[in-house]
């Protein structure tokens, strides 16, 4: 249970590679914090640095406000589940969960008592004889929870924990790790690319890019305000629509320009940041749930409507995909009712955007310019 | 076979001629392999004309002659299987152990001219001990070593060839991402080593062992040079006496020596070999 702090942190590795640059994170005590990004974008390199694993180039971690820079991992009262569960092949699952703490001499009812406490919790009691390759994924991945727990560390760090299971058996661990958070009452660093997880079980998500951190924020903040395209697009499913566009100031109205049609923004669009963009060319973003076919919406917004022709229709049951194109140039994807939905492939359906749900990014920079 | 009913006819002619070619050649393969053991056997078994005559398959009558030649030698190969078995086994321990080590060092840790170390490891590898024995011999006489075991035993710790077969070993079976596991448990380095890395390479280790320990039972050249009083004569330098007999060589009592130096390697090879079982690494990691 503890508080962490990561300030200016880089890793270069030897031969160049910049791992991660200038990462700087307040971790609260008994926070989720979820670091997730596309491959190679540093994730582990961090999580290894707050374990102890790696060396920090440059910069400081605090765990608790004492300096670790030069502390062993033994000693920085951490727990590491890894991606591959790690688990020692010649040792029972009683033997793995109760190793951490036979190192660190502590009595041997006490080991006991926490080992079936630890297997009570996960539903592993029946297993604790067993050797790892007598185990399915999901029960390998138990034990793997179980040895951290059994430790009590400070900080738990995790990476890529679920990405060996099948996707059901994921759902369903998601949700015991989350419940696992909430028991334990604990501080949790969290390694993922996948950003269902990233959304569904963190406090906070770190999102990072080739070492950088982009945005960090609480999952609803990172979907409804994404700093850039980047966050913007990696976070959704499916993706943001990105469109080239231009801003078009008329007295107090915002219209945005594309190629063949033209919406107006509310209101609270005509903001200075956007004013002033009046002429230029802008990347508008609009999520695929902001844009309907629903009839009476598209009646009631002419303002946002546009027509479109249906290329696909993806059936997911609570949810309909449709991937489109707007006069033959533009590919949009949108998310709709499937109970109201008339659409049809190889029609022509009139859409409409929900122009309150819109982003603005700026051309050069990516950076959002209002969403 | 059950599943064979779901085969097509052809299918399964198939793998008939198949089968049949696959053991054709494993047939043949042990063959070669048996046939000179058994002739060793077999002629241990024979008098000394017998063997002259020309070759058998069938065993003799000679064989409580040849036993009863052997024992009424005043060096007794029950001898030689004692120092014999001291020096493989200590040698073997040695050699096992430091290779491992080297291995894990150069396989786990990054240092300075690491890269050089290993090249000069496996260049060692390539030289025959023919070429450095005769310095090797004149620095033991000067250390007042010859006639003695340890030069026969401590140089094992430095085992060229055996280093360069546990870091192939290494290399393909051991995960990092356990020895990341055991630090963050608490264990030094040395002890994620012996308690982590050691019980998890055991088919490695047993394999090495049993190289090591062939090679070191059979080893005739260095001891011969090294050993002086026949008291300390090890299996096959006695079994080298039996032959050189000035008036007549008993043949069937080399032959049984012969024999009786094999005994050992095939026992514990039959033994060890159980052990060779891989797949201990499964389930530490999902792949
Ligand atoms: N030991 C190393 N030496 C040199 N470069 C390395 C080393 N380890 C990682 N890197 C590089 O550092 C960058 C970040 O790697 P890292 O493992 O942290 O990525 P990641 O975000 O965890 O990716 P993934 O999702 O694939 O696990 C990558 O470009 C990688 O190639
Ligand atoms: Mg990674």
């Amino acid at each position: 249970m503890a508080s962490l702090s990561l300030q200016h942190v880089y890793k270069k590795y030897d031969g160049g590679v910049v791992a991660v640059s200038d990462f700087n994170l307040e971790i609260a005590d008994k926070e989720f914090v979820i670091l997730v990004g596309p491959s190679g974008c540093g994730k582990s390199t961090t999580l290894r640095m707050i374990a102890g694993l790696e060396d920090i180039t440059e910069g400081e971690i605090y765990i608790d406000n004492r300096i670790v820079n030069d502390v062993l991992p033994k000693d920085r009262d951490i727990a590491m589940v890894f991606q591959n569960y790690a688990l020692y092949p010649h040792m029972t699952v009683f033997e793995n969960m109760a190793f951490g703490l036979k190192i660190r001499k502590t009595p041997k009812d006490e080991i006991k008592r926490r080992v079936s406490e630890a297997a009570k919790i996960l539903e592993i009691e029946h297993l604790l004889q067993r050797k790892p390759k007598a185990l399915s994924g999901g029960q390998r991945q138990r034990v793997a929870l179980g040895r951290a727990i059994v430790r009590d560390p400070k900080v738990f760090l995790m990476d890529e924990p679920l990405s060996n299971l099948d996707a059901k058996l994921r759902v369903q661990m998601r949700v015991e790790i989350t419940k696992l958070h909430q028991r334990l009452q604990t501080t949790i660093i969290y390694v993922t690319h996948d950003q269902t997880e990233a959304m569904t079980m963190g406090t906070r998500i770190v999102v990072m890019k080739d070492g950088f951190i982009q945005q960090v924020d609480a999952p609803s903040e990172l979907y409804a305000n994404p700093v850039n395209t980047f966050v913007a697009g990696f976070i959704g499913m499916p993706p943001m629509n990105f469109i080239n566009a231009l801003v078009a100031v008329e007295g107090d109205d915002v219209n945005i320009v594309f190629e063949n049609f033209t919406i107006k923004l509310p209101e609270r669009y005509a903001v200075p940041e956007v004013m002033e963009q009046d002429g230029k060319e802008v990347i508008f973003g609009v999520r695929p749930e902001a844009i309907t076919d629903e009839t009476t919406y598209v009646g009631q917004h002419p303002e946002s409507a546009f027509s479109a022709d249906v290329d696909v229709v993806e059936m997911l049951g609570a949810e309909t995909y449709l991937y489109v194109t707007v006069n033959g140039a533009l590919p949009l994807t949108a998310r709709v009712d499937p109970t109201t939905s008339q659409s049809r492939v190889g029609e022509v359906v009139d859409l409409a955007i929900d122009a309150n749900r819109v982003h603005i990014f700026d051309k050069d920079t990516e950076q959002s310019i209002i969403s | 076979m059950q599943s064979g009913v779901s085969l097509s006819e052809s299918n399964s002619a198939r793998l008939l001629v198949f089968r049949t070619l696959i053991y054709i050649v494993l047939v043949v393969l042990s063959l070669l392999a048996v046939i000179p053991v058994w002739l060793v056997l077999v002629n241990a078994t024979r008098s000394s004309a017998e063997i002259r005559a020309g070759l058998s398959i069938i065993p003799s009558k000679s064989f409580g002659f040849n036993w009863r030649f052997i024992n009424s030698r005043d060096t007794s190969i029950l001898s030689g299987y004692k120092n014999s078995a001291i020096i493989s086994f200590s040698s073997t321990a040695l050699t096992v152990y430091f290779s491992m080590l080297t291995a894990y060092a150069i396989e786990v840790y990054d240092f300075k001219f690491k890269n050089t170390f290993r090249k000069i490891i496996y260049v060692l590898v390539l030289i025959p001990q023919q070429v450095s024995v005769m310095g090797f011999f004149a620095y033991m006489n000067k250390l007042g070593l010859v006639n003695s075991f340890v030069p026969l035993i401590l140089p094992a710790v430095a085992a060229p060839a055996s280093v360069f077969f546990a870091e192939q070993y290494l290399q393909t079976s051991l995960v990092k991402d356990l020895i990341l596991s055991a630090r963050i448990d608490g264990c030094g380095e040395f002890t994620i080593f012996h308690r982590v890395m050691m019980p998890m390479a055991k088919p490695g280790i047993f394999t090495l062992s049993i190289l090591s320990l062939v090679s070191s039972w059979n080893n005739f050249f260095l001891p011969s040079l090294i050993l002086t009083s026949k008291s300390k004569y090890t299996v096959p330098l006695v079994v080298k006496l039996l032959n050189g007999d000035a008036y007549r060589t008993e043949l069937g009592a080399v032959y049984l020596g012969m024999g009786l130096s094999l005994l050992p390697v095939v026992v514990i090879y039959i033994f060890m070999s159980k052990q060779i079982v891989g797949g201990l690494t499964l389930g530490a990691v999902k792949e």
